[in-house]
């Protein structure tokens, strides 16, 4: 049994390994192009997880400061709004707690109440929000709620940023979508160069007795190299990126902090996993013929 | 020197049935009709005894290599059956055809060697495509080389030999995995008479080793010496001619 392991794998590596080293310039093509469409995903989702970072903090800062109507009481409205999707906590104000607070903040004396004929202000409440990115939504169904007159929320800066990591992440699913598709295209044009090229040999091999999978296996694997040689290209690429970044941010901007995201193994893992895939996937489709 | 029946080689996945035991093959009111509507074979029943050395003769055109062709699976026939050791060709496909085809040699007419591999390579493309550990190839490459007379032209390319030479790995390559069954097409259609002879003297003695062979030629006096059986074919239809 563990004779005909090794016996199998000795074959198929050197088969692989052969089919590599005669595929001359079209690995490079193989590889370098899958390699930039690695770099490019791995740089999106490290701009997409500093960005997530950096709302998230804003975000734990970001309320909706809801106004009701002269005669509504925010202890109504309460409950309702901490039914909402989204609504982290709600903490309400009543009109004379707030004007209490402000005579005292404004160190009125007397009674400033009856000059004025009544208590000028309104019930109000905070909302505390989960997710930066439902501020607007929920900041428009507080506004829809009967008795409420007004509703303002934070930092607009916030929004914007929500919205630009937003377009990023379509930007970036369809940029890795499109490569992934060229990556795919020239990956499975050279795996079938390369089978071309063995055209005759694959045919002695079928009439000699040799099984389907035995044939195919490695260009299987020959395209699985593709994937871990093009991953460990962009992660590298990436590192070394990563690297001349950090020493420019603490040159040029030492208050800004680098946010650390996931885990060490997260990115080189979705690297590779990405890369191992699309090289079987094209490695499949180019031989799929000879599987029949 | 030539262990033509391996104890290794892999069991056919279907046995034999007692009444073809003595038949290595048998073609049962086969009839090939191509897709443009040419018809290679016409109902041709044939069966290919154990130890025969059967000649297949006939014209170009006539389905001699289509004969060959159905009997190592690269045809399927339009009607009727071919059995190879008890087993029936029809509708065998992949690892089912591919193990079939290990209790089968063929050699080519026009040789089929990989130009960049060199005589043993090329010949241990068979034993690699059946799995053979590096210490057996080794094992067995030296006496099918010395067998057709090519063991100092083993690090030789095919384009380095000449025609007969190359016909000769062809031979080598097709016995390497001691198949019980050696189909040559036309194998001395592109040899002059000295090669030719020597290619018939190689497979003759092959046969005296107990392998079945089955050779297609249209070289009357080739076939008059070498030829045990003789079958002919004209226009897809077979006739059995007694050998005196």
């Amino acid at each position: 049994m563990i004779q005909r392991v090794t016996t199998q794998a000795d074959y198929l590596l050197r088969e692989a390994f052969t089919g590599l080293m005669r595929s001359g310039w079209m690995l490079w093509a193989a590889v370098s192009t899958l390699s930039a469409l690695l770099f490019l995903l791995g740089l999106g989702l490290e701009v997409s997880w500093q960005m997530e970072s950096a709302l998230t903090k804003l975000g734990s800062q970001m309320e909706i400061s809801v106004y009701l109507e002269p005669r509504a009481r925010a202890r109504q409205l309460e409950p309702r709004l901490n039914e909402l999707v989204g609504v982290e906590q709600v903490q309400s104000t009543t009109r004379e707690a707030a004007w209490a607070s402000l005579q005292k903040e404004l160190g009125v004396q007397g009674d400033a109440t009856a000059s004025l004929g009544g208590n000028p202000l309104v019930d109000s409440l905070r909302v505390r929000v989960r997710d930066p990115h439902q501020v607007v939504a929920l900041a428009g169904q507080i506004k829809a709620l009967p008795g409420v007159e007004r509703v303002h929320f934070g930092s607009e800066a916030a929004e914007r940023l929500g919205r630009v990591q937003e377009a990023l992440r379509w930007v970036g699913i369809a940029l890795t979508a499109i490569l992934s598709t060229a990556t795919v295209a020239v990956i499975t044009n050279t795996i079938r160069l390369i089978v071309l090229s063995r055209s005759k040999e694959i045919e002695v091999m079928q009439l000699v007795g040799a099984t389907p999978l035995r044939i195919v296996t490695p260009f299987i694997v020959e395209g699985l190299a593709f994937g871990v040689v093009g991953a460990l290209c962009a992660w590298g690429l990436l590192k070394v990126l990563g690297h001349l970044v950090e020493q420019k941010r603490q040159e040029l901007l030492p208050f800004l902090e680098w946010q650390q995201t996931g885990s060490e193994t997260e990115l080189p893992a979705i690297l590779f996993g990405v890369g191992i895939s699309l090289g079987v996937l094209s490695s499949l489709l180019a031989v799929r013929r000879t599987i029949r | 020197m030539f262990n033509l029946l391996d104890p290794q080689e892999p069991a056919l996945a279907t046995k034999a049935s007692p009444a073809a035991a003595d038949n290595i093959a048998s073609f049962h009111n086969v009839t090939k009709v191509f897709a443009n509507g040419c018809r290679g074979l016409n109902n041709v029943s044939l069966r290919i005894a154990r130890g025969d050395f059967l000649f297949i003769t006939g014209a170009s055109g006539a389905g001699k290599s289509t004969l060959l062709k159905l009997l190592y699976g690269a045809e399927t026939p339009t009607s009727g059956e071919v059995e190879l050791e008890g087993t029936a060709l029809k509708n065998l496909r992949g690892r089912a055809l591919a193990h079939l085809r290990r209790r089968v040699g063929v050699v080519f007419q026009d040789y089929q060697l990989i130009p960049n591999k060199t005589v043993e390579e090329n010949i241990a493309v068979v034993l690699h495509a059946q799995g053979c550990d590096r210490a057996e190839v080794r094992r067995r490459i030296g006496p099918a080389l010395r067998m057709v007379g090519l063991a100092p032209k083993a690090g030789c390319f095919p384009e380095q030999l000449s025609g007969g030479e190359q016909q000769r790995v062809s031979i080598a390559r097709a016995v390497i995995h001691t198949p019980p069954l050696l189909l040559a097409d036309e194998p001395t259609g592109n040899l002059d008479i000295h090669n030719a002879w020597t290619v018939l003297q190689i497979l003759k003695r092959l046969h005296s080793l107990g392998v079945t062979v089955v050779v297609t030629c249209h070289n009357e006096q080739i076939v008059q010496t070498f030829a045990k059986r003789l079958v002919r074919l004209e226009a897809g239809n077979l006739r059995e001619i007694p050998i005196f």
